[in-house]
């Protein structure tokens, strides 16, 4: 079937303004990052998003990679040393019944900054006595630090080296040995890259030492069949394409991610609510009377309720996820502005030839509604979805700010509210706030530069009625 | 009192410059009623736009000579001919009354507000005035707390010839007054515009497209056809003795009310203002084309006293 | 005056739906119990010799006062009935306790709480509404003057991207920008809050200060709302210009200024407070965001408070205030519309 003549003249409309050309192009584009999120990252990533394990390598509000570029600035990247990698040797003692492992690993680091964070992860397997473990750092400057000297409680330990305190302390010691000053609050994944000098314990005043460094695990077990393995991270101050969070996102898959959440939710809550409200509007005029009396006055008191609190007590009182939400949204406007507007169209519908010759052959009501009027108001509908598109899409992200809406899907919405009451705004983590905002903003433009092309259709110039 | 020479109006459009008013020239003296007659689209309004400088945004070509009282009006800047001649010396009634007034503002207060701003009266005067001449048009008083809607059109029409003679201006144009209203009514507006004319002594421009209409008015009518005026002359002279192919068309073709004659009628249609002609305008219509008439616009030729046409049928009259 | 009727109508209707909305998880009930059993309580402690009773007598006395306390006020009748019950309260604005929250002045009552905020909201929006509808005509009034100039398509574009972004998200941007990357060049513009801590004591100095806060939310508000409004009168005043009755008034010799005030800005004044109302009950409840954004100490902050802290006394409250605010802002509307279009009589004559 031919596409109706009214969707044929919104496309020539489209098509031949400059704003509708770069509305559809950026549209297509995030339609584009759309399909690319949906093929190619994980599909799962509702639960994924949420699960802390999945992030652990990316370092915490890490800025995005490419800041290097413009700092100039060789910012640190995050470096792992995965078990792999590091050199095992291992020895038993038959006489004291002891076995000695090393785990040993070295690392070049040349960066103009500090790592943020420093994790040391041990994975060790004993059956009878829990192992001593030693982690020693080794700098280029041939110092050692000694981080960690105590038996472990678990096979399986994280140690991190920048906030635990027990480590802390040992490092603080490593600084009073050598003579710097520092007081009590030190940062070991600065000082323990520092050059040695007197503001080796400043973490403001301290200077990068480059080269060359081991870090060097050491255990010693009681059996023979006991066993370690180890893994090494410095997480660097830039990650991704997007940069990271406070809890460690990749930000490049949540932004991604976001793009389709977007585009379906912003375009099922408009297609659904246009078409609704344009039918009721055309069944109001089209039938008159009462009928009309009473979809008139409850129009009017759908406009008038109080739309937002409403939501925020619903999503408060009753827990909600995304696509709940969206009927909740539906609901809530069945009624609207749309509704007199498609009244007054189809009033002028109505006056035409065409309709009048339908009902003289007899066709009822009902399929006159549907096969003659309601395609002639689909030029409308659509520029008016074009239009609700950004409202919908902006309304989940004002939700989100709120803090109600889904708390598992990440949106772009939801990145911007976390960014913010995460006071990205004060500590300055612009990215965090900055990139989802301007998906968020082309996004919008987008369609509202589509809908302007479309003006004539989406405000038809109505006679007064 | 009124001397028109040469003027040119000539609008810029997306299909190219259309020549509104191209070349008229004609005169009124004082306490005359000049009638212009024509086919919609021959250039009647744009006339009366040109006198009173009411230009659009589109104005391609703008000159000529308008003669007031010995002063040319195209030497005046905007600033003088707003305060100097517009509505003071020369006012204007527009096609459709009923869109001429303010539908938000009281009616009395529209036709006062000429009085407020150029004769800067008070208020309370202005509305007394206002009172006055409602009743010269034969309208109630009270009226003049009534907003448009409140009033039909006839009421209106009357309310817009009081706006128009309230500064007591010496040329009033009249842009088919009485179109828009049914005959009964246009009846009474043409009574009253009679009446008028002899009380105040106002010269009348009356532009209508009705020829029997303009003859019950006017001392002297003018006939334009595409732009141009191509006859003009003493009411009855032009009525009885048509000269021009085209007049001599319009004429015949109002219906009689006695009698059996058929009325006449013009093939083909107005030619387009935007081509640029050679020769007579009419030349594709006239049933008595001659060669000249093709190859060269036709000169005013003067006939009879006061009565001068545009054709080249009477050039051994020169 | 049908027109009264009917906005009255809309608002025990909306006031209805919050308490049906809020009470199909037996919400009200809740909130209503809990706080007759803490009315109860307090009377009770008050009374001497009360303190020296043994626990089941406190108990049992507890339970019979609730027992008569809740069949007196009706509310063990049905469902139905006792709606209506709340829904007298609620149009009464007897609102009941907050859970959490309270008021400056120290009372739990939620009407307190919301009626103390109030103000602050009213102050922020309305002046923001002054503002960008000013700023708004005035531009869509030049831009009518010469439609299709540069200025007018700058402004035209300018007018469809900000139409399409809330005034909240441009807040966060704002605040963003002026407030945290301006600070390092010393320009140092308040983000938050309306006025500083601690507040200055002597009058002007306090007016200068919530002033001096109001300037970042009030800019974001205007800044994000002042092109619509002058697109749509732009659009509206071209429409008007093309009138027969701008000519007319030409022709009369009126000067320019006069002819777009009273010839084109008046009429077309009706219709724009028209497409304006249905843009200002959406501005009402961007207000909410906008304000959350800002922290400024109004109805919107309050909406944040509530839900953080769980409190849903409080956020019934304000959705029956809300309720209350939009029928009054449609009925100012509908007044001013009927000032200044002649057509339409106001029906209290």
């Amino acid at each position: 079937m031919s596409m109706p003549g009214g969707l044929r003249d919104l496309l020539k409309a489209i098509s031949s303004s400059k704003s509708g050309i770069i509305g559809v192009a950026i549209l297509l584009i995030i339609t584009g990052v759309s399909v690319f999120a949906i093929i190619f990252v994980p599909f799962d990533v509702v639960s994924k998003w949420n699960n802390p394990i999945f992030w652990l390598e990316n370092p915490r509000v890490a800025a995005p990679e490419w800041v290097t570029f413009i700092t100039g600035k060789n910012i640190p990247s995050t470096i792992r040393i995965p078990p792999e990698k590091f050199n095992k040797y291992e020895y038993y003692v038959e006489a004291s019944g002891l076995k000695y492992i090393t785990l040993d690993a070295r690392f070049d680091f040349n960066y103009d900054d500090f790592p943020s964070e420093l994790t040391v992860i041990l994975y060790a397997n004993y059956s009878k006595s829990r192992p001593l473990v030693t982690i020693k750092l080794v700098r280029p400057d041939t110092l050692e630090a000694t981080l960690y000297k105590n038996v472990i409680d678990n096979p399986v330990v994280y140690f991190y080296i920048s906030t635990d305190n027990a480590i802390k302390e040992n490092v603080y010691n490593f600084l009073l040995i050598l003579g710097t000053n520092t007081n009590r609050t030190i940062y070991p994944e600065k000082c323990l890259f520092a050059i040695n000098n007197e503001n080796m314990g400043n973490s403001n005043l301290a200077q990068i030492l480059k080269g060359s460094y081991r870090i060097k695990i050491e255990l010693i077990a009681t059996d023979e069949s006991d066993t370690a393995n180890a893994e090494f991270i410095s997480y660097g101050q830039v990650q991704g394409l997007a940069g990271t969070d406070y809890k460690r996102h990749d930000l490049f898959i949540g932004l991604v991610w976001g793009a389709p959440v977007a585009l379906a939710f912003g375009l099922s809550a408009a297609i659904a609510t246009s078409i609704i409200q344009s039918f009721l509007g055309a069944l109001s005029a089209w039938y008159g009377g009462i009928v009309d009396e009473i979809v008139q006055r409850v129009t009017e008191i759908y406009m008038i309720l109080p739309f937002l609190p409403f939501l925020i007590l619903i999503s408060l009182i009753y827990e909600i996820n995304l696509w709940v939400l969206i009927v909740i949204i539906i609901a809530l406007s069945l009624f609207g502005g749309v509704t007199k507007t498609a009244r007054s169209v189809t009033f002028q519908i109505m006056s035409e030839q065409y309709i009048e010759a339908a009902i003289s052959y007899g066709a009822s009501k009902l399929r006159i509604l549907f096969l003659y009027i309601m395609p002639r108001l689909l030029p409308y509908i659509v520029a008016n979805i074009v239009l609700a598109v950004p409202a919908y899409v902006f309304l989940e992200a004002a939700l989100s700010v709120l803090g109600l809406g889904d708390p598992l899907v990440p949106t772009w919405g939801k990145i911007i509210s976390d960014a913010y009451s995460s006071g990205a705004v004060i500590h300055g983590w612009w990215w965090w706030i900055l990139l989802p905002a301007l998906l968020i903003m082309i996004t919008a433009m987008a369609f509202a530069l589509i809908g302007y092309a479309l003006d004539k259709y989406a405000n038809p110039k109505l006679r007064e009625r | 009192m009124l001397e028109i020479t040469n003027l040119k109006l000539y609008y810029r459009t997306q299909r190219g410059i259309v020549k509104a008013v191209d070349n008229v020239s004609f005169q009124l003296n004082k306490g005359e009623t000049l009638g212009i007659v024509g086919e919609s689209g021959c250039g009647k309004s744009s006339t009366a736009i040109a006198i009173m400088r009411l230009l659009p945004m589109n104005i391609d070509c703008y000159t000529g000579n308008v003669l007031f009282d010995g002063k040319n009006l195209m030497e005046l800047s905007d600033e003088e001919f707003r305060t100097q001649i517009r509505w003071r010396r020369i006012s204007m009634v527009f096609q459709g009354a009923m869109n001429s007034l303010n539908p938000v503002l009281k009616v009395g207060y529209q036709v006062a507000e000429p009085l407020i701003l150029h004769l800067e009266e008070d208020k309370k005067d202005a509305l007394n005035k206002v009172k006055d001449f409602f009743k010269l048009v034969g309208l109630p008083s009270d009226f003049v707390d009534r907003y448009p809607h409140e009033l039909s059109g006839g009421m209106k029409q009357r309310v817009i010839l009081a706006m128009a003679l309230i500064l007591n201006p010496d040329l009033v144009i009249l842009d088919e007054p009485t179109s828009a209203l049914d005959v009964s009514i246009q009846a009474q507006i043409m009574n009253l515009l009679k009446r008028l004319k002899e009380e105040m002594k106002i010269s009348y421009i009356f532009i209508t497209h009705d020829v029997a209409l303009a003859s019950d008015l006017c001392d002297r009518i003018g006939v334009m056809y595409a732009g141009q005026l191509i006859e003009i002359g003493p009411s009855e002279r032009v009525l009885q003795n048509p000269l021009h192919p085209y007049t001599q068309k319009l004429i015949s073709s109002v219906p009689l009310l006695r009698g059996n004659r058929m009325p006449g009628y013009i093939p083909g249609a107005p030619p387009d203002l935007v081509e640029t002609f050679k020769g007579c305008r009419f030349f594709q219509r006239c049933s008595y084309g001659k060669d000249e008439c093709e190859e060269q616009e036709p000169p005013f030729i003067e006939v009879e006293k006061g009565h001068n046409v545009k054709c080249w049928l009477y050039s051994d009259q020169k | 005056m049908k027109r009264v009727v009917f906005l009255i109508l809309t608002l025990i209707a909306s006031i209805y739906l919050t308490i049906i909305i809020a009470n199909a998880g037996g919400l009200i009930d809740q909130i209503i119990t809990s706080q007759i059993k803490y009315d109860i309580r307090t009377n009770l402690a008050r009374t001497p010799g009360w303190s020296q009773l043994p626990e089941e007598d406190k108990t049992r006395i507890l339970q019979e006062r609730y027992n008569l306390t809740i069949k007196a006020k009706g509310l063990d009748k049905p469902f139905f009935e006792r709606s209506i019950i709340y829904l007298y309260d609620a149009l009464t604005l007897d609102l009941g306790r907050a859970l959490f929250l309270t008021s400056a002045s120290g009372t739990k009552q939620v009407s307190v709480i919301i009626l103390e905020r109030l103000p602050r909201t009213i102050l922020l929006f309305t002046t923001g509404t002054i503002g960008y509808s000013i700023l708004g005509l005035y531009l869509g009034l030049r831009m009518a003057r010469r439609p299709g100039s540069i200025f007018d398509r700058i402004t035209t574009m300018f007018a469809v991207i900000t139409q399409a972004i809330p005034a909240w998200f441009f807040g966060i941007l704002f605040i963003l920008l002026f407030a945290y990357q301006l600070r390092p060049l010393g320009i140092s513009i308040p983000f938050g809050g309306m006025v500083s801590v601690p507040p200055p004591t002597d009058p002007i100095s306090y007016v200068l200060d919530v002033m001096y806060h109001m300037a970042l939310p009030l800019f974001t508000w205007i800044f994000s709302i002042f092109g619509s409004w002058a697109y749509i009168t732009r659009n509206l005043a071209m429409q008007s210009s093309a009138e027969d009755y701008v000519m007319a008034a030409k022709a009369k010799g009126l000067s320019e200024n006069q002819i777009i005030n009273r010839y084109i800005l008046r009429p077309s004044l009706p219709p724009i407070i028209t497409s304006i109302s249905l843009s200002l009950i959406s501005s009402w409840q961007g207000a909410i965001i906008t304000e959350t954004v800002f922290a400024w100490p109004g109805l919107g902050t309050l909406f944040y408070q509530a839900i953080e802290s769980l409190d849903p006394p409080v956020i019934i409250g304000l959705t029956v205030v809300y309720a209350y605010l939009l029928v009054i802002t449609i009925f100012i509307l509908d007044l001013v519309y009927s000032i200044l279009d002649p057509r339409i009589k106001v029906g209290i004559r």
